[in-house]
């Protein structure tokens, strides 16, 4: 155990002598996907609850193929099948693109989280009160503003819980980044057990790595929860 | 969800679905089709379970309102 720790320990938090590795890897890809992700499902949330049908269609056909095939398949498509393909390698800058591991990883993840985080915040703007809307109306708010002072804000505090959901889910999904021979901690876990035979310990810190993980995140959306969404609970007298 | 999990097996050596394209596609040298069709494969299977489970919950919520869209 100890010179387990002391061969991989490093490669376990964040460097295997290469470039980054393990823990800080994992939340490297965590966080790229994460925002990504978010980036992408705002406007297509938006035009996901669209009464226009030309908008409304190609997002929902969008969450339909990625939330209806395992992330390992669009994985292994981004990373082998895209690549295998002629059109691709002939494009320099797609050739590029693809040919580096870390890239095709994100890319399947950040659309995969994109299209459950974008029937996340469509659910969550489908259910604001109609009675806010309103509201925001006899205000004289319409048009883009309705949106950013109104829709927007309560969407995204009443997606709130979902959508930590949906974080910790692509914490643990992080772990098929190994596949891709991209080196996150299960990459290193495998490693050292392949290299020592301590497969217990090997993956047990591992397991460890993650667990800590998803507390530290189960901790911050809760505190985030508190702090946004405390309008919607009952009052405190 | 399940369903979507069951694709991790090959990677411990189960030879499913996953495991049958990614040998197609080294031996043909064309993964990307192979791919494809797995993932029709499994969209199909989840579309099958949606379309049960919609009917399923419109069989056993008859008694419940539900708000207009």
């Amino acid at each position: 155990m100890i010179e387990l720790l002391n061969d991989y320990g490093l490669a376990f938090l964040w460097h295997d002598g290469y470039n980054l590795s393990g823990l800080a890897m994992t939340l490297w890809l965590l966080v790229a996907s994460i925002v990504l992700g978010f980036i992408l499902s705002l406007p297509l949330a938006i035009a996901r609850v669209s009464r226009n049908r030309l908008l409304r269609w190609p997002v929902q056909f969008y969450t339909y193929l990625f939330r209806g095939t395992p992330l390992y398949i669009q994985l292994l498509i981004c990373y082998t099948g895209l690549y295998s393909l002629e059109v691709v390698r002939a494009q320099p800058l797609l050739d590029g693109f693809f040919r580096e591991a870390i890239n095709c990883t994100l890319l399947a993840f950040a659309l995969n989280t994109g299209a459950y985080t974008v029937e996340i915040f469509a659910g969550a703007i489908r259910n604001i009160p109609h009675g806010e809307i309103e509201a925001a109306r006899a205000y004289g708010l319409c048009g883009w503003r309705l949106y950013a002072r109104l829709i927007l804000p309560s969407a995204l505090r009443r997606g709130l819980p979902y959508y930590g959901n949906e974080v910790i889910l692509m914490l643990h999904a992080t772990s098929l980044a190994f596949t891709a021979t991209v080196p996150d901690i299960l990459k290193v876990a495998r490693d050292a057990n392949a290299a020592t035979f301590m497969t217990f310990e090997a993956f047990g810190i591992a397991a460890l790595l993650y667990m800590l993980l998803s507390f530290l995140l189960v901790g911050l959306f809760r505190l985030a929860e508190r702090r946004w969404m405390t309008f919607l609970g009952p009052t405190r007298g | 969800m399940l369903l979507k999990a069951t694709a991790l097996v090959s990677i411990i050596g189960l030879s499913d679905l996953v495991k049958a394209v990614q040998n197609a596609g080294k031996s043909s040298g064309e993964p990307f089709h192979f791919l494809l069709l797995a993932g029709l494969v499994y969209l199909l299977i989840t579309t099958l379970t949606n379309l049960v489970l919609r009917q399923l919950e419109r069989r056993y919520n008859t008694g419940i309102k539900e708000l207009a869209p």
